[in-house]
């Protein structure tokens, strides 16, 4: 298994759950082709679709829609977001849907808004519009710091499970495996009680390296095949637990409007699992982690090794933030000569050479031939490099070069 | 006359248009060799560079290469019977250098490149410039390989069969760590030859917007 | 709130480039230590040498290593021109006392200082600054100035001692296991090559002849070891490569009839461990890509065994290893490749091996053809009352012209020789013709002369082939 160590720290959060969903103001972005379908001043209850992609996009909270507003969106850009001001009424008009067939279920996903919860918002209804063969649910969460998935098993396992139930049937499944890592004794605890009754349903133990969380490193893990570019090339698909969770409040006509979310790291003053609505401010759950222990703090919007460093607090949590992390901040490290020790090409999961990419980096050909479009900017390279040269910064580059 | 300095400076064969390095490098053995033979290729050079100009006009465009070839070997191959004759112990010493002279570029490349276009006094105080500027490069070789790779000095050794006098100069170091024996193998040659270049290179400005 | 905003992964591993050196720099101490003790306490402790000459291992060592990391300050700021703070910088960075160090190991210990000093100046500016500096260099910078002075000062070094002190001048005998080595025909057996030094637990701890570094077996595996648990070092070079050499020196010795003594002597003798954990890992000259070290170890260890069977030096280690730093380029271009198949590693890995068989029975096989007759001497003219024959020296054939009566030597002449002077004066010095001539009957246990080893046992062979075709 190509991987590094990392040290969890994940001790202060683990399995505890509080929830905030009373936000004052909601924001949910507007990118160029979206349409919005509400305007100005129209009163939306909880549930209600408000913008179009692909899919849609539903209000989390009852209230009125107010503005459109320019703030900072969870990578510290600045983006166009629409408010919608919370009448703390909850109103809905949720429905059991009935789903029975493959299209039903990816109407289902589209209607509701399903995206992956991992931290790369990919919409679900693209990832399940193929023959499935083996559903691997992932809570391995192998970056530091981060709880949400582990408390949401843990907490909804049973949901989870009936869910799960009626995936298989929908898609005719044939084998679910649950992967988590290795040392969660309390979890398994919970698991196995809840999954006795189904044959088809098993739970694997994966080492505790990162980047085990990986698509392709749980399938060559757990399935023992590869594949190039999708798994789906073998009738695999790898679903984050939390998304298999709103898919089972989906299945009760619920959409996405509410996720898990890790607060932690060593400048937070309260570190906790906070339940939020969709589209919060980060400011507003001050009363959570309670201000910051020193002054000098590095606010983090994902996790430590693939997470976007902010510049204020009032930052939007769009459903691909999985946890917000403060951290001190360390000593600048100035980047100094590689000395070619290798380690970034011992160590890569995807099995390119990050040193040949650094060194052929205005050379197109070369960089084609080095194949930088297998790079998932896990950031392995960059944090293991002694002359603290960013490589990740590079692969991007490159990648962006050979487009 | 500037075009003598030219021909030493500006476009000096070995250390600016990097012609003839093989030569260069290999009969630099000691100093006498070293004169010697820039001596032989600065006659080459006059000669052909006089020939070449006078006929120039009458050779057409796509026979021009084989005709100056022809006549490059013609002259050395004079040269050659003369010292086989007079100076054989010289000759031996030059070996296969000597017809390397055709192939030399030096000789060529001054014969396309300027003795076809110019005309006679010209092509002549030309090639004498450039074969100065090829024997001082040469010289200057030899002598410091000789100096430090065998701590003599030899002006005459071979050709003493025509002028009947040995003059070989022994210079004493006193130390353990001369005579340097690299500089008696080609690797040395190498060595010096790019030293000097850069040395060269970096006196004369280096100026990057110079034309060749 | 405002907070500052930076890019990539915020938390970072401990290892840092200075770390690695410091490792470097720990596990070489105790070489140095061991070689103190062999070449200057025990020579004091045995009243050869005063205060000066027991300290003088340790003044080796610091000459070449300050030697190196002045040339570079002054280099940087009058070449380069940087000054004050960006000076600093440099410095700090670059760690120019590597080189230094690592010629000052590698070099014997007798050379001069003067020669030291060239020889860690040229590592400097020719092996390092010339290719642009730290990191940019292709050669191992060490065994370029190591090069450039055993090629230009061999004789001199030679003539002052070479690899051996005063106490195993006494004790031992006047060369290095190798070079004995390298003098005997054919493949030698164990009391030959082996017995001369003690047995092979003294080439494990390290008490032959040799230079600073390369001595003591069993502190570079130590050093090894403390590498690979620290994670510093490309630990598959130095496995693949000692093993290669010791899989072709086991086929090459059991072709020939000799047991495990054999490649035992090969790896421990020489300078193959310090190269092969030290030099051959230095991480700016060797391959990064998996593929590209293990190809590159194997290819090292099949140079070494050819260079040190058929050229005449009996050192293999430098010159391989300078060889493939020159194919670091293409070998981390075939270890970058997506690895489709199997077969893109089964392709290069099976040329290796056939390589590897293919010089371990070439070289075998020249060992067992050469049993019987010496190839480098020759008769060149035989007649009643003298030979004319020639010996293969160290620089080329000795000419001589030796008178012989009654089936017994009375006068050698040398008529031509190719010897370097230095060499040859030692041998006309202590008027060894003479002694070979007295003592033509057992002429087996005439000792060489010191500093002129190759040269004196040339002359002493051809006396050994006259007599042994007289007797015919």
């Amino acid at each position: 298994m190509i991987g590094i160590r990392l040290k969890a720290n994940k001790k202060d959060t683990k399995y505890k759950l509080k929830e905030f969903l009373n936000p004052k103001y909601v924001y949910f972005k507007i990118d160029e082709k979206d349409k919005l379908l509400v305007k100005e001043n129209d009163k939306v209850k909880m549930g209600d679709k408000i913008i179009e992609r692909n899919y849609f996009i539903n209000s989390s909270v009852s209230g009125k829609v107010t503005k459109i507003v320019e703030l900072l969106d969870s990578k510290n850009n600045v983006c166009k977001f629409l408010e919608i001001e919370n009448d703390f009424k909850e109103n809905h008009s949720f429905k059991k849907p009935i789903v029975k067939t493959k299209e039903d279920f990816i109407e289902l996903l589209k209607e509701k808004g399903i995206i992956g919860l991992s931290g790369n918002g990919f919409p679900s209804y693209i990832k399940y519009d193929n023959e499935i063969k083996t559903l691997i649910v992932n809570a391995v969460e192998c970056e530091p710091y981060i709880t949400a998935d582990n408390v949401v098993c843990f907490k909804y396992i049973n949901k989870i499970v009936k869910a799960l139930e009626q995936i298989k049937e929908i898609f005719s499944i044939e084998e679910i495996i649950i992967a988590i890592k290795i040392g969660n004794r309390n979890l398994l605890e919970k698991i196995i009680p809840a999954i006795n009754s189904y044959d088809f349903i098993s739970v694997v133990q994966v080492p505790n390296l990162y980047p085990m969380g990986w698509e392709k490193s749980l399938v060559r893990y757990i399935k023992h095949t590869d594949y190039e570019k999708l798994p789906t090339e073998k009738n695999i698909v790898v679903s984050n637990a939390s998304t298999i969770y709103s898919i089972s409040e989906a299945l009760e006509g619920k959409p996405l409007i509410e996720r898990v979310i890790t607060i932690s790291g060593e400048s937070f003053k309260k570190k906790i699992n906070v339940k939020i609505k969709i589209g919060t401010l980060f400011e507003e759950l001050k009363d959570i982690y309670k201000g910051y222990k020193n002054d000098d703090v590095t606010l983090i919007s994902g996790g430590p090794m693939m997470g976007y460093s902010l510049s204020k607090e009032s930052f939007v949590l769009d459903p691909s933030v999985n946890a917000v992390l403060a951290l001190k901040k360390a000593k600048e490290d100035i980047a100094t000569t590689c000395i070619r020790c290798g380690k970034c090409s011992d160590h890569c999961p995807a099995k390119i050479c990050p040193v040949l990419v650094k060194d052929n980096i205005n050379d197109k050909e070369e960089l084609k031939r080095l194949d930088v479009s297998r790079c998932i900017e896990c950031g392995i390279c960059s944090f293991i490099c002694p002359a603290r040269i960013n490589l990740r910064e590079y692969l991007k580059e490159a990648k962006g070069k050979v487009k | 006359m500037k075009r003598i300095i030219n021909g030493i400076v500006n476009e000096n064969p070995v250390l600016v248009l990097l012609l003839g390095l093989c030569s260069a490098l290999a009969i630099t053995n000691n100093f006498e060799n070293s004169y010697i033979m820039g001596i032989c290729v600065t006659i080459v050079l006059i000669c052909s560079n006089l020939i070449v100009s006078l006929i120039s006009k009458y050779v057409t465009k796509n026979v021009e290469i084989p005709v100056y070839i022809l006549i490059i070997s013609t002259l050395v191959t004079v040269l050659e019977i003369l010292l086989k004759e007079y100076v054989n112990p010289l000759y031996k010493v030059l070996g296969i250098y000597l017809p390397l002279i055709v192939v030399n570029c030096i000789v060529l490349g001054r014969a396309l490149s300027v003795a076809s276009k110019e005309n006679v006094k010209n092509s002549v105080l030309d090639g004498l410039g450039v074969g100065l500027g090829y024997t001082v490069v040469l010289m200057v070789l030899g002598l410091i390989r000789e100096v430090l790779g065998n701590e003599t000095i030899t002006i005459m050794k071979e050709i003493s069969n025509i002028t009947h006098h040995e003059i070989i100069l022994k210079i004493n170091f006193h130390s353990d760590l001369f005579p340097i024996n690299i500089f008696n193998k080609p690797a040395g040659a190498f060595i010096t030859l790019a030293c000097l270049l850069a040395l060269f290179n970096y006196i004369r400005g280096g100026n990057k917007n110079e034309s060749n | 709130m405002e907070f500052n905003t930076y890019k990539g992964p915020y938390i970072k591993s401990p290892n840092k480039t200075n770390k690695i050196m410091l490792h470097l720099v720990v596990a070489l101490l105790p070489i140095i230590l061991f070689s103190f003790y062999k070449n200057g306490v025990v020579l004091y402790k045995h009243n050869l040498t005063d205060t000066y000459g027991m300290f003088y291992p340790l003044i080796f060592v610091f000459v070449g290593t300050f030697t190196s990391f002045i040339t570079e300050t002054i280099y940087t700021y009058l070449v380069l021109k940087k000054k004050n703070k960006d000076l600093i910088n440099s410095i700090k960075n670059s760690y120019s006392f590597l080189p230094g160090l690592f010629v000052s190991l590698v070099l014997p210990l007798n050379t001069p200082l003067p020669i030291l000093i060239i020889g860690a100046v040229v590592a400097i500016i020719v092996g390092k600054m010339l290719y642009g500096g730290f990191g940019q260099n292709i050669f191992n910078p060490a065994l370029i100035g190591c090069l450039f002075v055993l090629t230009c000062y061999g004789s001199v070094i030679n003539s002052n001692g070479g690899y051996i002190n005063k106490y195993e001048l006494d004790t031992i005998g006047s060369a290095t296991p190798l070079t004995n080595y390298h003098m005997i025909d054919g493949i030698g057996n164990y009391d030959k090559v082996v017995k001369p030094y003690g047995d092979l637990k003294d080439f494990l701890f390290g008490m032959i002849p040799g230079t600073v570094g390369e001595t003591c077996s069993i502190l570079i595996i130590v050093a090894y070891i403390y590498l690979v648990l620290k994670k510093v070092i490309k630990w598959k070079i130095p496995l693949i490569y000692v093993s290669t050499v010791f899989v072709m020196t086991l086929i090459i010795g059991s072709m020939n009839g000799e047991g495990i003594w054999y490649p035992t002597f090969n790896i421990l003798s020489g300078g193959l461990l310090f190269g092969a954990v030290f030099m051959a890992t230095d991480p700016v000259t060797s391959p990064t890509t998996c593929l590209g070290q293990v190809i590159y170890a194997f290819c090292l260890g099949i140079l070494t065994v050819l260079f040190r069977n058929y050229t005449s030096a009996p050192e293999g280690v430098l010159t391989s290893i300078l060889t493939m730093n020159m194919f670091v380029v293409l070998l981390d271009r075939l270890g970058s490749k997506k690895k489709e198949s199997i077969m893109q590693i089964l392709i290069p890995m099976g040329i290796i091996t056939c390589l590897l068989l293919g010089v371990s029975l070439l070289v075998g096989n020249k060992y067992i053809n050469s049993d019987s007759s010496d190839s480098k001497f020759k008769i060149i003219e035989k007649k009643d009352n003298y030979y004319v024959v020639s010996q293969v020296g160290n620089g080329g054939p000795i000419k001589a012209k030796i008178y012989i009566k009654d089936n017994e030597i009375t006068k050698i002449k040398i008529i031509e020789n190719n010897e370097t002077e230095n060499y040859y004066k030692l041998v006309t010095n202590k008027n060894y013709i003479k002694t070979l001539i007295d003592n033509q009957n057992n002429l087996d246990k005439v000792d060489t002369v010191s500093g002129a080893t190759i040269s004196s046992t040339a002359l002493k062979k051809m006396c050994i082939n006259v007599k042994k075709d007289m007797e015919k």
